[in-house]
C-alpha cells in the first residue's frame, strides 16, 4: 500500500489515543499526510481500543487498514496483542507489551484462562517464523517505574517501536508531537520515557534483523 | 468563569484554532468547524454515538463565538427548535445519531413541506456497522421520504468543507439538508487546513405566512408542486454541480468506479493496491440524493462496466440501474445485488479490492489478506486468547442497584421480567450480571413493562431506565402506565449526566450544554405529579436499604395493583472521578483481609467489578488499588466479611 501503517491496540486507559495522536501529529510535522480511525466505543467497559495511523503521501487515505496490511503492530496489552497479531504483514513488525489486564471473565468462568506470558512463547515463536513477522515482546516496567509514572508506559513502547520500525518520522519531530499533544500534562515524563523506549530499541537491533520473537529485556 | 471552563473536564477544544492553519482533527470536530465556518449559529442536538461529539465542541466554545447550543430533551423536540429557529431567519443546525432521525421524521417532512428561511442543517451521525445502536438502519431512505437533499464527506478537509456547501444549497432551496458522517467517519482523525470563522451575532425575526406555516391538508396539497419542483428538479441541477462531486477518468478504462463518501477512500486505496490506477475510472459522489443525473448518465455510458460502492443498503445501485434503464446505457452495473459487496457491515480496503479483482479478474496481491479474512489459523495462536466481556465502571452505581434488584426479587421467592432501555445500564445484559430481559429503544422500558403487566404475566415487571432517557421518551409512558393502571416498577437510574455518550448533561444535572446553571429535574417529583402515589429515592452504594425499597416497592405493586417509582440515585463515578482530581481528593480503596478470606468468589460472580482479581495460587480474592473507587459494595455483599477500606499508612 503506499502508506505506512501502524495499528496500535489496548484496553481503554491504556493511552492508546493519545500515542496515535503522538503519532500522527509527528508525521504531521513531518510533512506527511496521516489519518487515524479509531474503534474506542467500548473503552470505558473494558473493551479493545484500536488506532489504526496511516503515513504516507496520498491525499486518498481511508481510516482503516485492510487485515494483513499492518506494518507496525504496537499493543500496550499482552492479550490484545496476540488477539491481532494476524494483521501483521509478512515481513511486518509486531510490539506487544508483557503487561496483562486480566477480563473479568477469566476470574468466572473456568474455560477462560487469561494466557501466561511464558508459556505463549513458543507458539508466538513459531508463528514468527511460519509467517516471516517480527514479534518483540516488550516489558515496560523497567522504564516505568524509573520515572515512577505507570502512565507512560505508552510513551516508553512508542519511542522502543519507532527505534525498531520504518516509521519515517524525524525524533526531534516526536518530540515536538509529544509536547503539542500533552498540552502540559506531564511532557518532561513523557518525553523522558519515549527517549527511554528507543534507547531501549538499540540494543534488540541486531537481534531483530531476522523474522523471529525476541523477549525484551 | 473558573468553574464553567472546568466542568467541561477534560475536553479541549481544537476547533477554535485561526484561518489557514493545518491542524490534526477528528470528522467530528471537522464537521463542528464547519458549522462554525458556514455561519450557523443556533445548534440543537441529543446525545448519541458517533455525533455527539459535534454538539460538545460547539458548546465548549459558544461564549467564545456567540453561538447558542442546546442539549435538547429529545431529538424531536431539538429539530423543531432549531427549525423554529431557520424559519426566524437563523441558520441552525440539528445533530444526532442515525437512530436520532426516526424520531424527528414527523416534524422533518413537515419542514421540507413548507421550506425554511435560513440554512437549516440536519447532522447525522450513522453507526452502520452498529457498535453502539440497536440498528444499522440506511437513513439514506429517511432523508428521500422526507424528499430532503443530502451530502457525506469522503476525507476528513471535506467533513469541514461540506458542512459549508451544505448550508449554501439549503438557503439556495429552502430546504433542510443532511449532512452524513459514518461512524468510521466521525471517529477518524486527519489534516485538516482551516478557513474564516464569520463573526456578528443573531437576532431572529418571523414573519407570519398562515399559508405557509400552518400545514393543515389544504394547504398541504397547494403546496406540494413547488417541494417536488425543488426535490426533483432543482436540487438536481444543483448536484450536477456540486464542487465536491468529482470525476476521474483513465484513458483504459475497463471499469468504472461510482463511490459513495468513505467508499471512495477504500476504492482509491484498493485500486492502487492492485495496480489498476490506469484501467479504472472513478465516479465519487459526495452529493448523492437526489443523484445528479446526467453526471452519472454520462460515467455510465463511457463504461462497460461500473462497480457502484456504498455501506449499509443498495440505495445508490438502485438509483444508478433506473438511470441507466432511463438514458438506455449499455453497461453491467456491480455491487450488492451482484455479490460483490456485502449487504451488512462497513467497507474496507481489502473488501474492495476483492470485488474489483473479481470484476478485473486481476488478482495481484489478493491472496494475501485471506491470511485473516477466513484463511486457515497457521498455528493455535488463536486458542490463547478469550473474549473481553464488557463491563460497568468501577464503582458504577447502576451495578448496585441492579445487584439490589436481583436480591430483592430472590428474597421475595419470585422471578421478575427486568425491561431496559438505552444507556450505560444496558451493559447490565452482560455476565455476570445478566440483569435485563429486554432493550430496544429509548423509552420501551416503561411501556413494555405495562404491556407484560397487562398480557397477565405472573411475574413481576421492573422496568429500569436512565434519568435522560426517562425525560427522553420515559414520561408519555409513565402517564399511559398511571393512566391505564399498571402493576409496575418503575426503577430509575439517575446518575445526573448523559453518561453512555460521553457525560452530556440533561435536564437531571442542573446544568446546560453551555455550562450555564439550569433548573434542576427530579424524576421523583414528576412521577409524583403524574399521578405515581408510591415514590422513594435510595442510594445504591447503601446495598442494604437498596434491597428494602425494592422489596417494599414490589409488596407495594402486588398488593395495591399500581404503579410504583424507586429512584436509585447516584452520580456517575467517571464524573465524580472528574471531580476529585480537580479537588486533588483521592478515594479511599478497599482491601481483601486474607485471613478472612474464603475464595468463595461470590463479589466476582455477583457484581463483576473490574477492580475485583482472583488470584490462582493464593486461591484469594484481591481489589486493584489503582481502579478502586472505594464505593464499598463489595464489602457489603461479602459473606465472610472479608473486605474494609484500607487504613492510612
Amino acid at each position: 500500500m503506499g502508506s505506512y501503517n501502524v495499528l496500535i491496540i489496548g484496553v481503554g486507559g491504556q493511552g492508546v489515543i493519545f500515542a496515535s495522536s503522538v503519532l500522527g501529529r509527528a508525521a504531521l510535522n513531518s510533512g506527511l499526510n496521516v489519518v487515524i480511525g479509531e474503534t474506542k466505543g467500548l473503552a470505558r467497559r473494558g473493551g479493545t481500543v484500536e488506532a489504526h495511523v496511516k503515513i504516507g503521501y496520498s491525499e486518498n487515505l481511508s481510516p482503516l487498514i485492510p487485515p494483513g496490511y499492518v506494518d507496525l503492530l504496537l499493543s500496550f496489552e499482552f492479550m490484545e496483542g496476540l488477539r491481532y497479531l494476524n494483521r501483521v504483514r509478512r515481513g511486518g513488525i509486531a510490539v506487544i507489551s508483557t503487561e496483562s489486564i486480566k477480563p473479568i471473565n477469566s476470574y468466572i468462568y473456568r474455560g477462560e484462562k487469561y494466557p501466561k506470558v511464558d508459556s505463549s512463547i513458543d507458539i508466538l515463536s513459531e508463528y514468527a517464523g511460519i509467517n516471516n513477522v517480527k514479534i518483540i515482546l516488550f516489558d515496560p516496567k523497567p522504564i516505568v517505574s524509573k520515572l515512577k509514572l505507570p502512565q507512560v508506559a505508552n510513551m516508553a513502547m512508542l519511542g522502543f517501536a519507532y527505534g525498531v520500525s520504518g516509521v519515517n518520522v524525524g525524533k526531534v519531530e516526536f518530540i515536538k508531537a509529544i509536547r503539542d499533544v500533552a498540552r502540559g500534562r506531564y511532557v518532561k515524563e513523557n518525553i523522558e520515557a519515549f527517549n527511554e523506549g528507543l534507547r531501549c530499541s538499540e540494543n534488540v537491533k541486531a537481534k531483530i534483523s531476522k523474522p523471529g520473537l525476541v523477549v525484551f529485556p | 468563569m473558573i468553574i464553567i471552563i472546568h466542568l467541561f473536564g477534560d475536553l479541549l477544544s481544537n476547533i477554535a484554532s485561526s484561518k489557514g492553519e493545518r491542524v490534526l482533527l477528528t470528522r467530528n470536530e471537522a464537521i463542528a468547524r464547519g458549522i462554525l465556518e458556514s455561519g450557523i449559529k443556533f445548534i440543537t442536538g441529543y446525545p448519541g454515538t458517533p455525533a455527539s461529539e459535534i454538539v460538545d465542541e460547539l458548546a465548549s466554545i459558544a461564549r467564545q463565538y456567540g453561538l447558542y447550543v442546546e442539549w435538547s430533551v429529545n431529538e424531536k423536540v431539538g429539530f423543531e427548535v432549531a427549525y423554529a429557529s431557520s424559519l426566524a431567519g437563523v441558520g441552525s443546525a440539528f445533530v444526532c445519531k442515525h437512530l436520532g432521525l426516526n424520531w424527528i421524521m414527523d416534524p422533518w417532512i413537515v419542514a421540507s413541506e413548507t421550506g425554511v428561511n435560513a440554512p437549516l442543517l440536519i447532522v447525522t451521525g450513522d453507526d452502520v456497522h452498529p457498535y453502539a445502536s440497536q440498528n444499522a438502519q440506511d437513513t439514506r431512505f429517511l432523508a428521500r421520504v422526507a424528499k430532503s437533499p443530502m451530502v457525506e464527506p469522503s476525507t476528513i478537509q471535506e467533513a469541514k468543507d461540506i458542512v459549508k456547501l451544505a448550508a449554501d444549497v439549503s438557503r439556495r432551496l429552502e430546504l433542510p439538508v443532511v449532512v452524513r458522517a459514518t461512524l468510521r467517519i466521525c471517529h477518524s482523525r486527519g489534516v485538516v487546513e482551516l478557513g474564516d470563522v464569520p463573526g456578528g451575532t443573531f437576532k431572529g425575526f418571523f414573519k407570519p405566512d398562515k399559508e405557509r406555516y400552518v400545514m393543515i391538508a389544504s394547504k398541504v396539497r397547494r403546496r406540494l408542486p413547488l417541494l417536488n419542483r425543488k426535490f426533483y428538479y432543482d436540487a438536481v441541477k444543483i448536484a450536477e454541480e456540486f464542487p465536491l462531486n468529482k470525476v476521474i477518468y483513465s484513458d483504459n478504462a475497463e471499469l468504472g468506479v461510482i463511490a459513495v463518501g468513505l467508499s471512495f477512500a477504500y476504492a482509491w486505496e484498493a485500486v492502487e493496491m492492485l495496480g489498476l490506477r490506469d484501467k479504472v475510472s472513478f465516479l465519487k459522489l459526495a452529493w448523492h440524493l437526489p443523484p445528479p443525473r446526467e453526471l452519472i448518465s454520462k460515467f455510465l455510458s463511457d463504461h462497460s462496466r461500473v462497480l457502484v460502492l456504498e455501506e449499509v443498503d443498495p440505495f445508490l445501485e438502485n438509483e444508478v440501474k433506473s438511470i441507466a434503464y432511463d438514458v438506455g446505457a449499455r453497461v453491467r452495473i456491480f455491487g450488492k445485488y451482484s455479490g460483490h459487496i456485502p449487504f451488512e457491515g462497513e467497507l474496507n480496503t481489502g473488501i474492495v479490492a476483492r470485488a474489483i479483482a473479481r470484476i478485473t479478474g486481476c488478482y495481484r496481491e489478493v491472496e494475501m489478506f485471506a491470511l485473516s479474512n477466513g484463511g486457515a489459523p497457521v498455528n493455535n495462536l488463536s486458542d490463547l486468547v478469550i473474549r473481553r466481556i464488557p463491563y460497568l465502571c468501577p464503582g458504577c452505581p447502576h451495578r448496585a442497584s441492579y445487584y439490589s434488584i436481583k436480591q430483592a426479587v430472590k428474597s421475595l421467592g419470585l422471578k421478575a421480567i427486568v425491561t431496559g432501555d438505552r444507556g450505560c445500564y444496558n451493559q447490565g445484559v452482560h455476565p455476570p450480571l445478566e440483569a435485563i430481559d429486554t432493550c430496544i429503544c429509548m423509552g420501551a422500558s416503561i411501556a413494555m413493562a405495562h404491556g407484560f403487566s397487562k398480557s397477565r404475566v405472573d411475574d413481576v415487571v421492573i422496568a429500569v431506565i436512565g434519568d435522560s432517557t426517562f425525560f427522553h421518551a420515559g414520561l408519555p409512558a409513565l402517564v399511559n402506565a398511571v393512566y391505564n393502571g399498571s402493576k409496575i416498577l418503575v426503577a430509575v437510574f439517575d446518575n445526573r449526566w448523559t453518561a453512555m455518550t460521553g457525560l452530556q448533561p440533561n435536564p437531571s444535572t442542573g446544568v446546560n450544554a453551555m455550562r450555564e446553571p439550569a433548573r434542576r429535574f427530579y424524576p421523583e417529583e414528576l412521577a409524583k405529579a403524574i399521578g405515581v402515589d408510591y415514590v422513594r429515592t435510595v442510594d445504591p452504594y447503601d446495598v442494604k436499604a437498596s434491597v428494602d425499597e425494592v422489596v417494599k416497592a414490589i409488596e407495594y405493586i402486588r398488593s395495591e395493583g399500581k404503579p410504583a417509582v424507586l429512584v436509585f440515585r447516584r452520580p456517575c463515578i467517571i464524573q465524580e472521578a472528574r471531580e476529585w482530581r480537580r479537588k486533588g481528593v483521592k478515594p479511599t480503596p478497599y482491601i481483601v483481609n486474607w485471613d478472612r478470606c474464603t475464595g468463595c468468589r461470590y463479589c466476582i460472580v455477583s457484581l463483576g467489578c473490574p477492580a475485583l482479581e482472583f488470584n490462582e495460587e493464593r486461591r484469594k480474592v484481591s481489589i486493584n488499588e489503582d481502579k478502586c473507587v472505594g464505593c464499598g459494595v463489595c464489602a457489603q455483599v461479602c459473606p465472610a466479611d472479608a473486605i474494609a477500606p484500607k487504613r492510612g499508612e
